[in-house]
């Protein structure tokens, strides 16, 4: 391999005319010529320079290492050291055996100290860090960059197992470790499918499959085991677009699920309404939606307040109706039953859903009054501790804490049901706004999302 | 050309002339590491337990070889006794643990005790003074020790064998006319290497102090990467297997504790003073693991844990370099089977310990007093902070190893310990680098060690190193 001809033009422009510390790392990674051959480059420069030209206007500093000769307590080091020209001399003869001695480096105005050569070499290695060896002299084979997948492995990987032995497990974990990956990509492609704007009823077939797929990968509840079964379209429509984040879209897919489960009792009607409107943004968004998550989080995100409120709801329910405990329980387990007909008919379009809801919502709650769909009214039955005052058989006046069922109508639940809507909602703005003004102001929002017809009524009480 | 007491070099100056291109590059040779740390690693982090468990476990594990040792000095007639069924005026065996008792020696429970009013204890480097006794320890009673066992080269938590007699007129002490310790364990055979393999110990980077040697740290980082040198150095210096850091590579700087005692006001925006220095750390030892085998060791102030065994530094910190699965982030104590050799050793906290609380001086002489008593770090849990262990003490000599290192020392000094079995030990202290730019160089196939020495002397740089002594 000869040596270009031009290098010491090269070395001359940078030393004179960009003043420039030439090191021979820095010269070899400029040229791209090997370590030794950079050195000597230097030299020649320097002979040049120093022969022909007699401008000499250049200082160099060098490189020696050697066996030291025995010290005060006998003792031989290997010394290396940099030094300037002029000290060459003296240094060689201070070493027994000198084993080394090369330019290190050439430079236009003396150095004041060694700052200034190593930052040169700093700033250069810094262009490129996993090139630093590549024109050194010693190659290791075994050094070479890992790929992303295996730093991705390496990451993914529970224990800390920093041993040569490293390479045996994580080939072992590898198809393990795809398998997770895989189910996510698995997630990815069935959004697609959504985007590409194909019928909700064809990605609701596929949800399942994919559904169940996740759902084995994630910790599922028995309610959302059963909702899974279920699974309503619309569910499944939410779930694709939380799946196809990582797991804490998964995550958020299953509060639809709990909230359809437990939402059945409390208000199937407020759901079913929900439903449409539901419905409707999601075939409007589907075929806008591009397989871009910037859309699909913000979906979730719109989502999330309806669920929020409607959880909000349910868990005041559960906790208003304590004698409706047992009618829960029972509406509960009647649940499965009755969804599952509608599960098997996934396939049929969205807006015969709410008409098949109702037969199956008067089914289920016996409490009604017999207020059809489009109502959101319902008895609640409550049972309440009540200061109960007789006369007993002696004539003495008792009074007794009984328990007392008392129905009331679900326009005054909503009240203590909105309290909770706010109160989410005022911690979460963080702002101030006296504390009054925000709740007056959250129950119009909040009202408006709620299908229940309430009465003016409650806007006045409790205020 | 070899590093040895004769190095060969045919042409020095092969450099000094035209450039010809006709480079050839060495392969680094091969490095078989087995790493030997995971009985350093910590399963669990249960500190719910007390230390006497590791006491118990230590005393019981070692008891064993004791015996043997003291039958084979003494005689296998002599009678070994426990505490409880001492006679009076009967030369006996008695084996136990050392405890040291030292007046200076702080007591968080007197800095907190009110009564007393006491100001907190100055900082002396030694805490040892003339009235220090010693007690030996069973696993049910204690007994003070006087006579031939010297106070001042003891310290706690090693386990003696001792020989004498508790006179009937001096109850309650024991007069010790002899003593043993553990018997060093076998060694496996030296292998033997055809070929000239070097180990590279160095520690005490210290990057981060106001110290730090930078351009030194690279000349050292570009020799073993044959960047520097002449051909035939290079050859020479790719026959460097592995590298090891024996921690400190971050500086006591870097540590900023002071950050826990101010108010978070003044705080709030500072960053660490390692997160500076751990990159830099990262700017070396990606140079060097894109070329050797390197093993990082973590130390006193590096971001670790601080109490024994240290666990290995994330790999995550160090972004550039763990690309490189040439890149061994291990355990302080560290372990391993290189090329058939056994190498063991530690970043110099237990010898640093034993240096505080006795009167050696000498680093290379703690070092060999643990070879010889059996255990790494015997001031552990006393003074040295340890994991409370429950049904182990790895910290126990187990097997002889071929080399025994200690980072972070004054500095450069190395000899051969010799077992009474014909075990060969190479006890080495690696200096630190920040101090004295020295690192250490070992030849696996005969197990010598150099000092490598680096330096530069440019305009007003005039490195004061410390000359390296080596005790034979």
């Amino acid at each position: 391999m000869t040596v270009d001809s031009l290098f010491l033009e090269n070395i001359e422009e940078f030393v004179n005319d960009e003043n420039k510390i030439v090191t021979y790392k820095w010269l070899s990674q400029t040229l791209n010529v090997n370590c030794n051959t950079a050195k000597q480059m230097l030299f020649k420069y320097i002979d040049t320079v120093r022969n022909d030209k007699n401008k000499d206007d250049i200082s160099a500093t060098y490189f020696i290492s050697g066996l030291s000769k025995p010290d005060i307590d006998g003792v031989q080091a290997f010394k290396s050291a940099v030094i300037p020209e002029e000290k060459l001399g003296s240094y060689k003869d201070s070493y027994m055996v000198v084993t080394s001695c090369h330019v290190y480096s050439v430079q236009k105005s003396t150095l004041k100290d060694s700052n200034a050569l190593y930052m040169t070499d700093f700033e250069k290695f810094k262009e490129n860090v996993f090139n630093s060896n590549k024109y050194s002299s010693i190659q290791c084979e075994r050094a070479e960059l890992r790929s992303r997948e295996e730093m991705e492995m390496l990451t993914m990987k529970m224990v800390p197992a920093a041993d040569t032995e490293k390479a045996a497990p994580s080939a072992v974990s590898k198809p393990v470790q795809k398998a997770m990956p895989k189910s996510a990509i698995a997630s990815m492609f069935a959004k697609t499918e959504n985007s590409k704007g194909g019928p909700v009823k064809e990605t609701a077939k596929s949800e399942p499959a994919k559904a169940a797929k996740i759902e084995d990968a994630k910790p599922a509840k028995t309610e959302t085991a059963k909702s899974a079964k279920t699974g309503p379209a619309k569910a499944d429509g939410k779930k694709t677009e939380a799946a196809s984040k990582k797991s804490d879209g998964g995550m958020k897919s299953f509060f639809p699920k709990q909230q359809t489960e437990s939402s059945k009792p409390a208000s199937v009607t407020t759901k079913k309404d929900e439903k449409p409107k539901e419905v409707k943004k999601e075939i409007q968004k589907s075929p806008e939606k591009p397989a871009s998550k910037k859309t699909a989080r913000k979906e979730d995100s719109d989502d999330e307040p309806i669920f929020i409120s409607k959880r909000r709801k349910t868990d005041q329910d559960l906790f208003a109706s304590d004698s409706g405990e047992g009618e829960e329980m029972e509406e509960e387990s009647e649940c499965p039953l009755p969804p599952s007909p509608p599960g098997a008919k996934e396939a049929s379009p969205e807006p015969e859903e709410p008409v098949k809801k109702s037969p199956t919502k008067q089914q289920v709650s016996k409490v009604d009054t017999g207020k059809t769909s489009g109502t959101g009214s319902r008895r609640i039955r409550k049972r309440k501790q009540v200061n109960k005052t007789y006369m007993d058989k002696d004539g003495f006046m008792v009074t007794e804490k009984v328990w007392e069922s008392e129905s009331t109508d679900a326009s005054e639940s909503e009240e203590p049901v909105k309290k909770d809507v706010k109160k989410p909602a005022v911690k979460s703005p963080a702002k101030g706004g006296g504390k009054k003004a925000s709740p007056k102001k959250k129950p119009s929002p909040s009202k408006t999302n709620s299908a229940k017809q309430t009465s003016l009524t409650a806007f006045f009480k409790k205020s | 050309m070899e590093y040895c007491t004769k190095p060969i070099t045919s042409n020095p100056d092969a450099l000094l002339s035209e450039p010809v291109g006709d480079d050839n590059t060495f392969k680094r040779i091969s490095c078989k590491i087995k790493h030997c740390c995971d009985k350093f690693r910590l399963k669990d982090r249960n500190f719910q337990r007390q230390y006497a468990h590791l006491y118990s476990e230590r005393l019981i594990t070692m008891r064993t070889c004791l015996e043997s040792a003291a039958k084979q000095k003494w005689g296998s007639d002599i009678v070994i006794r426990k505490l409880h069924e001492l006679n009076s005026d009967e030369t006996c065996v008695v084996i136990g643990t050392l405890f040291k008792h030292m007046e200076l020696q702080p007591s968080i429970l007197r800095e907190i005790s009110d009564e007393h009013g006491l100001l907190p204890q100055p900082l002396t480097s030694k805490y040892t003074s003339s009235e220090d006794k010693l007690i030996l320890e069973d696993e049910l009673q204690r007994i003070t020790l006087v006579g031939e066992l010297q106070v001042q080269t003891s310290v706690t938590g090693v386990i003696v064998a001792v020989h004498g007699v508790e006179p009937e007129d001096d109850k309650g002490k024991f007069h010790v006319k002899d003593y043993c310790f553990q018997q060093l364990p076998a060694q496996d055979p030296l292998p033997s290497l055809e070929q000239d393999r070097y180990l590279v110990f160095v520690s005490g980077l210290e990057i981060g102090s106001k110290c730090e040697q930078q351009f030194n740290l690279q000349l050292f980082v570009d020799m073993v990467t044959g960047q520097l040198g002449c051909p035939e150095q290079q050859a020479a210096n790719a026959n460097i297997a592995a590298v090891i850091v024996a921690g400190n590579s971050l500086s006591k700087d870097t540590q900023t504790k002071d950050t826990l005692t101010k108010a978070k006001y003044l705080t709030k925006n500072t960053v660490a003073g390692s997160v500076e220095a751990m990159k830099s750390l990262d700017d070396y030892l990606v140079q060097l693991a894109a070329c050797t085998d390197v093993v990082v060791l973590p130390g006193e102030f590096d971001p670790c844990n601080y109490t024994l065994p240290q666990q290995p530094l994330h790999r995550c910190m160090f972004p550039q370099a763990a690309r490189y699965p040439t890149l061994h982030c291990a355990t302080n104590p560290y372990e391993a089977v290189i090329e058939g050799i056994r190498v063991l050793g530690t970043s110099g906290q237990p010898v640093q310990d034993i240096y505080r609380y006795s009167s050696l001086e000498d680093g290379l002489q703690i070092l060999d007093k643990t070879l010889e008593w059996g255990h790494l770090a015997p001031t552990a849990p006393d003074t040295l902070g340890c994991y409370p262990y429950y049904d182990e003490d790895p910290f126990i000599l187990k097997e002889c190893p071929h080399i025994l290192f200690s980072g972070n020392q004054n500095k450069f000094q190395h000899k051969t310990h010799k077992g009474s079995d014909g075990q060969r030990v190479l006890v080495l202290s690696v200096p630190r680098f920040c101090q004295t730019g020295t690192a250490a160089l070992v030849n696996l196939r005969t197990l010598e060690s150099f000092p490598m020495v680096f330096q530069s002397e440019i305009g007003s740089d005039t490195m004061e190193v410390d000359s390296p002594v080596a005790e034979k």
